[in-house]
């Protein structure tokens, strides 16, 4: 079963075998998390995203009609499910506070561990940035995804998306900088 | 292109954002090519997306793919079933989350316009122009503390856009929270006492 395409396994999956459902969340998993992840910045959160991303994706199965690939279609719902949390939960679970460190001071030598510091400041400082710029960042630079298709998700112009891109690079610029 | 000193013409946001993807017209890249300021841009622009791009998301344990599958099958059998649309429950669901519906068809000029993330004003809306003489509105925080609008966004979790867009309503992701921002104290509340109502008639 783990070789058949997406469609063949949606179709399964809406035939009742669950199996196939399974197949298809062991396939896109770890994109979806990446997805999550990247909007709230914590395992914990991310990973109850995911969840209802997939959990959502089954109730519609029967509205996809194949006329995008499957992961497209699943990101469409990630992105919804994670906008929408982050309208009821306005405040990410990581700020910058917590995770900002004293230059000079008690640095860690390693360098792996200073990249994976200045790398969680970065996650920390996007989960911040107005829900908007923090979608279209993601979209844009961790999902390849063109400027034409931020929009439709976003609902919106390219342009405005262009813009929300180019707002959220002086955004993040601003905070990792200290100049807020 | 924007007016910068003199004869000079800057890029604007959006034409930055296509001259970091290389997408600009010949005129336009011939300008960025040979303006330091906008060249400087565009280079820090690139620096920076390079920068995000190294930035992983950190890899969960292994046991947590393995068993993720299981979790997700757990999760779609603790939810409703998925694709029996008709059981009385999720019509009288449904009936609530119409509500909401009704909601964004009654706001549509700030609910739906591509500006409405803030108070955009709309002198022929009679329906908007009576809500903004209404209460001032709440602040997010003030939301968050609102158990009318945790009611309306439960509800409105199992709105189906696709569904919305089929009867011309065309909700974007966020929709619902701008909308009950339109709304005052007092008419959250009512909408929400219509939800209970619709939700306690079949013991939902």
């Amino acid at each position: 079963m783990s070789s058949l395409a997406d469609a063949d396994l949606v179709r399964a999956s809406l035939a009742g075998d669950r199996h196939a459902f399974e197949v298809l969340v062991e396939r896109h998993q770890r994109r979806v998390y990446q997805l999550c992840y990247r909007f709230v910045a914590n395992h914990e959160d991310a990973s109850e995203l995911a969840q209802d991303a997939f959990v959502r994706a089954y109730r519609s199965l029967a509205k996809f009609e194949g006329q995008a690939q499957f992961s497209t279609w699943l990101h469409r719902i990630t992105v919804n499910v994670c906008l929408n949390r982050l309208a009821l939960k306005t405040h990410p679970q990581a700020g910058l506070a917590d995770l900002d460190t004293a230059p000079g001071h008690e640095e860690p030598a390693d360098a792996a561990l200073l990249r994976g510091e200045r790398a969680a400041r970065v996650r920390a400082a996007i989960a911040q940035l107005p829900k908007k710029q923090r979608a279209t960042l993601i979209l844009r630079v961790y999902h390849d995804m063109p400027h034409e298709e931020i929009a439709r998700i976003l609902g919106g112009s390219v342009n405005a998306a262009k813009a929300n891109l180019f707002h959220a690079l002086g955004n993040l610029r601003k905070r990792l900088t200290g100049e807020e | 292109m924007k007016a910068g000193k003199g004869t000079m013409q800057h890029l604007d946001d959006t034409q930055l954002v296509d001259a970091v993807d290389g997408r600009l017209d010949a005129a336009t890249a011939a300008h960025a090519e040979a303006c330091d300021t906008c060249g400087a841009r565009v280079t820090e622009m690139r620096e920076a997306l390079r920068g995000l791009a190294a930035v992983d998301v950190p890899e969960p344990s292994p046991l947590f793919w393995d068993h993720f599958p299981s979790r997700v099958s757990r999760a779609i059998d603790a939810a409703a079933a998925p694709q029996r649309w008709f059981t009385p429950a999720r019509l009288v669901w449904g009936s609530a989350a119409a509500l909401i519906v009704v909601l964004l068809l009654l706001l549509p000029s700030r609910v739906m316009s591509p500006a409405g993330e803030g108070r955009q004003e709309n002198a022929g809306d009679s329906t908007s122009t009576m809500l903004n003489d209404l209460e001032p509105w709440p602040t997010s925080d003030d939301l968050d503390a609102d158990e009318a609008w945790a009611l309306m966004r439960i509800v409105a979790e199992d709105i189906d856009y696709e569904d919305a867009r089929q009867i011309g309503v065309a909700p974007r992701a966020g929709s619902i929270e701008r909308a009950a921002m339109e709304l005052s104290d007092g008419e959250r509340a009512e909408l929400a006492r219509l939800i209970e109502q619709e939700l306690k008639r079949s013991g939902v």
